[in-house]
């Protein structure tokens, strides 16, 4: 068997070992996080709960309660799984795009840019952002504008690897600081907060929004599997994708597009959540290469797991009875450090 | 896994593909499975809009008319009227949304400390099993929760849903202000819940609402309106010896908190703002609407005569405040501080002007003294810190 | 057989002309050497080749058919372009940078036994078989040059363009390069346009030189035809000495600057 032939089956076989490793994992995950919570609810009413969601136990097994708290677990830790993905997935194409591994979406300016576009329209009309599809929509177009201004940003400063950083920090910061003063607004006039979205909450979503959100996703995973071979040409260079016979604008202009729609939507549902979108690719290219098609798959399980673990670290606090902390904290928290570890080990290189 | 020369044989995308429907599929059952199997929409119907001078009266149908679609393997939308059972009731909540309850709900939840004092003062404190982590008042509540009759469901601005849902409530009161966004995860999750304006009080006339419609809720009206009437009593008693005496109005700013946290003040638009007027003050922040920060140079211009801030701590970190206000850093020339007008409110006075409550009159009284010693005597109080009782 | 007819090419940058009125022809099985000063236009030349640059006048034909009329994924099969920067995404691994290479022959998501083949076969002919898991990085700058040429032989093209193979690279190395580019291009019957500095190697490797000057082609010729004292000292602006050694070789020895 040739050397290159017995190299690629190689890195294939690992790359469906690791997606089986993390599927067991995420069932795992899955069911340990229905016995996570403030409510003190043993592990045989958990089995209870499964058994008659499963249809093998009928309802006087388990009452309401227990019932409604443990489905409320399961909505939770399966809202933090499909952001993850949607903020890994979105990460993995961004640091492609751009061929920089500090980009993500909040740092080029997604994430804020999705969120004010998302205030002014909760100041214009709250009742329309209360309809998730205009909500998505809305979101989706902030983001591109935060990204859009972003690279033209980029573009008028040099176009180098360090002045997309600066750009798109001084982007997400102006969108920031524009959110700060549009909440609040909303606060004085309608005295609730919004600030609750600028660190994230996945308490929040509900089941008909978990179906919404997977439609999303499913769409932004099959676009970014399609953008995988073009996005392993690109990180070469411009001119070496070029020569190969992709044009780089439109796989720009296409990731872009993609990494948005998943940014806004999952700001719309769940605020804004930071890091994953950073720390998710390197984790992920990591385990199995650089080959995109390889690594978007994978990242959907890394992202996933990952935010979920964020959750429950989040539940495992609110037992203590501190509250609720917003899961951005916990994320700023584990991926600060990450990004100094990057940032030295960039500057050293 | 590799194509050969020719033909075609599985590919990895084809895997994936089936992988992500099939997982999709498998999302979408267990999906399927919390989803109750029968919708019930029921059509609402519009609540009384409020007026200056009319108090709420919530309407009790005994009728309903409902529109029940069934989806399971086929949607069948069918109208049904059907007459309410004897033990229950139906009444609006501030958002309009109709709420069916028990004739007497057995087990309520309060959300906000303004909600726990309304049920408490209404004597249904028995029947409470839940409250939000700043409910103090009144001190029975605090031994319940001590005792472990009564639970604590999580703070102000984050109730801790999982919490709730294990009391069993059948009733759960919560506050416009603070609590919106949960409405659909409330839903959701089956809970009775009843929204008073709470924070969101702009005028006396909203917390008079809050009490009658909680009183409506807790099948107890007449002491509600018992309540409601005293305490328009004890206003208009105030009101009335103020017009009587011809005061000249007295310039206030109100902060809520001290200054390092920014010099927060409430606007018009909130009950606050209402109750100065009430106590013949002028709030120098009703130029501006709802709950904003000012700024100094505002201060300064307007020269208010009094400046009240609420504190949550102990006499010495008002005194503290008094003197951060009171130094020539902070930069306030104004009447107050030349004359030692300055009144922190810590512990319970702090709670007695912020919340939407019953004890409202009290801080009418209280705010009246303030702004009016002359009237109504000193104010006396031990939790509010004046800057004269310093030097 | 191939054949590239490159007629009246004009191509400018704005206001700046770099490119002026360039005609000529290759075939296969040559190995040409594009020379000059800097700026003269060698780069724009290539990358006009390559397609990555549009000429405002003029046309390239490719076995008669117009370089423009092609689709980009037809293009890729037939021309393969390595410009002077190294692959920017240092961190994988050879294999994927040689799999890219196949994308425009592979069907389909995955690759198939003969773009495996390919690879094999390319990274056999550059003697890095060894090198395959290695990440890019990890090369040396010799190592990270073969493996360049190994892709653009895994691309399957019949046109290679590479600019300045042997920048950064010691003597050894440099040869080595020459010697891989010239025997692929004879043993594949391609047609192979390189661009040099060093106007002794060109003289050593190169089957035929294009002399440019300013945008535009000074000689062009056999290299003992186009390198003469005189396009020399015309174009570098240096005076030479040009000596054929008893072993066949053109000696070029510089002797002084000439004052513009």
């Amino acid at each position: 068997m040739s050397v290159v032939g017995r190299e690629y089956k190689r890195r294939l076989r690992f790359f469906y070992l690791t997606l089986l490793f993390s599927s067991i994992l995420f069932v795992f995950t899955l069911i340990i996080s229905l016995t996570i919570g403030s409510a003190g609810i043993g592990v045989e009413w958990i089995a209870r709960w499964l058994m008659f969601r499963l249809g093998f136990a009928n309802g006087n097994s388990i009452n309401a309660n227990i019932l409604a708290i443990v489905d409320l677990r399961l909505t939770r830790t399966l809202t933090a799984f499909i952001i993850g993905v949607m903020l890994g997935v979105s990460g993995v194409i961004l640091q492609a795009c751009s061929r920089n591994p500090l980009a993500d979406p909040f740092i080029l300016g997604l994430s804020s840019g999705a969120l004010t576009f998302l205030a002014i329209a909760m100041l214009i009309s709250p009742a329309l952002v209360y309809l998730r599809p205009i909500a998505i929509t809305i979101a989706f177009i902030g983001a591109l504008a935060g990204l859009t201004l972003t690279l033209m940003l980029f573009e008028a400063t040099g176009g180098t690897s360090t002045s997309l950083i600066l750009s798109g920090i001084a982007v997400s910061t102006m969108f920031g600081g524009l959110s700060l003063i549009l909440s609040y607004i909303v606060y004085a006039k309608y005295k609730t907060h919004i600030i609750i979205y600028t660190l994230g909450s996945v308490n929040l979503a509900t089941r008909s929004d978990l179906t919404v959100m997977v439609v999303v996703l499913s769409i932004g995973i099959i676009l970014a599997l399609l953008l995988s071979k073009p996005l392993n040409a690109l990180i070469y260079g411009d001119e070496y994708a070029q020569q190969l016979g992709y044009s780089p604008r439109k796989i720009i202009r296409y990731g872009s597009i993609i990494a948005s729609f998943l940014t806004g939507t999952a700001v719309a549902f769940t605020g804004i959540i930071g890091f994953i979108g950073l720390i998710v690719p390197h984790i992920t290219r990591f385990i199995v290469g650089h080959d995109h098609r390889l690594v978007i798959p994978a990242s959907i399980f890394i992202g996933g797991l990952i935010l979920c673990y964020a959750d429950l670290i989040v539940r495992l606090v609110a037992i203590t009875g501190f509250g609720e902390i917003p899961i951005g904290a916990i994320t700023s928290i584990l991926g600060g450090p990450f990004l100094a570890y990057l940032i030295v080990r960039n500057l050293k290189a | 896994m590799v194509r050969g020369k020719r033909g075609v044989s599985i590919n990895i995308v084809a895997v994936l593909i089936a992988a992500l429907v099939i997982g999709i599929v498998i999302g979408y059952g267990v999906l399927q499975l919390t989803v109750k199997p029968e919708t019930v929409t029921t059509t609402i119907t519009k609540s009384e809009t409020l007026t200056e001078s009319k108090i709420l009266t919530t309407p009790l149908p005994t009728t309903i008319t409902e529109t029940k679609t069934i989806t399971e393997l086929e949607t069948k939308t069918t109208t049904v009227t059907r007459t309410l059972k004897p033990e229950k009731k139906a009444l609006f909540d501030v958002l309009g949304r109709k709420i069916e309850l028990a004739k007497i709900p057995k087990r309520v939840v309060s959300l906000a400390p303004s909600i726990t004092e309304i049920l408490f003062a209404l004597g249904v404190g028995d029947r409470v099993v839940g409250v939000d982590s700043f409910s103090n008042y009144p001190p029975k509540v605090v031994e319940l929760v001590k005792e472990g009759k009564i639970k604590v469901v999580g703070g102000y601005w984050a109730p801790d849903l999982e919490k709730v849902v294990e009391l069993n409530p059948d009733l759960v009161i919560a506050d416009l202000g603070a609590h919106y966004k949960y409405l659909a995860k409330f839903e959701e999750l089956g809970l009775n819940v009843l929204f008073v304006k709470g924070g969101n009080a702009v005028n006396l006339i909203d917390i008079y609402n809050d009490i009658l419609l909680i009183g409506e809720a807790l099948n107890a009206t007449d002491k509600a309106y018992e309540i409601v009437t005293k305490i328009k009593e004890m206003i208009s008693s105030i009101s009335d010896k103020l017009a009587k005496v011809n005061v000249t109005q007295r310039k206030v700013l109100i902060l809520l908190g001290p200054p390092t946290y920014g010099l927060w003040t409430t606007g018009s638009g909130t009950f606050i703002d209402e109750l100065i007027r009430i106590c013949g003050g002028i709030n120098i922040a009703s130029k501006y609407h709802g709950w904003i920060q000012i700024s100094k140079e505002e201060i300064l211009v307007q020269n208010p005569d009094i400046i009240i801030v609420t504190v949550m701590g102990t006499k010495e970190d008002a005194v503290k405040v008094i003197e951060e206000i009171m130094s020539p850093e902070m930069g306030l020339d104004v009447n107050a501080v030349k004359n030692k007008e300055i009144y922190v409110l810590i512990g319970e006075a702090d709670d007695l002007l912020c919340r939407p409550g019953p004890r409202v009159a009290e801080a009418v009284k209280m705010l009246a003294s303030i702004i009016h010693p002359e009237v109504f005597g000193e104010v006396g109080r031990e939790d509010v810190v004046s800057a004269k009782q310093l030097s | 057989m191939v054949k590239i007819k490159v007629k009246d090419v004009t191509v400018t940058y704005g206001s700046i002309r770099a490119l002026e009125d360039v005609t000529f022809e290759l075939k296969e099985g040559e190995v040409t050497g594009i020379i000059g000063p800097n700026g003269a236009g060698k780069t724009t030349l290539l990358k006009t080749l390559a397609r990555l640059l549009k000429p405002v006048k003029g046309v390239i034909y490719i076995n008669g058919r117009n370089l423009w009329s092609l689709k980009p994924s037809e293009k890729a099969k037939i021309i393969a372009y390595q410009g002077p920067e190294e692959p920017q995404w240092s961190h994988a691994k050879v294999l994927d940078y040689m799999l890219t290479a196949r994308y425009p022959h592979t069907r389909g998501f995955m690759e198939s036994y003969r773009d495996i083949e390919k690879i094999e076969e390319s990274l056999k002919i550059v003697h890095a078989l060894h090198l395959a898991s290695r990440r890019l990085n990890q090369l040396s700058s010799g190592e990270l040059q073969r493996i360049l040429i190994a892709r653009l032989l895994a691309q399957e093209a019949k046109i290679i363009l590479v600019d300045e193979p042997t920048s950064h690279l010691d003597l050894y190395y440099q040869l080595e390069i020459l010697q891989l580019l010239k025997n692929i291009t004879r043993n594949k019957r391609l047609v192979t346009v390189i661009t040099l500095h060093d106007l002794q190697l060109a003289s050593m490797y190169c089957d035929k030189l294009i002399l440019l000057n300013r945008g535009a082609v000074e000689a062009i010729g056999k290299p003992d035809e186009v390198l003469t004292p005189e396009n020399i000292a015309k174009t570098y602006n240096v005076e030479v000495e040009v000596i054929r050694h008893p072993h066949g070789r053109l000696l070029i020895i510089p002797l002084k600057l000439r004052k513009t």
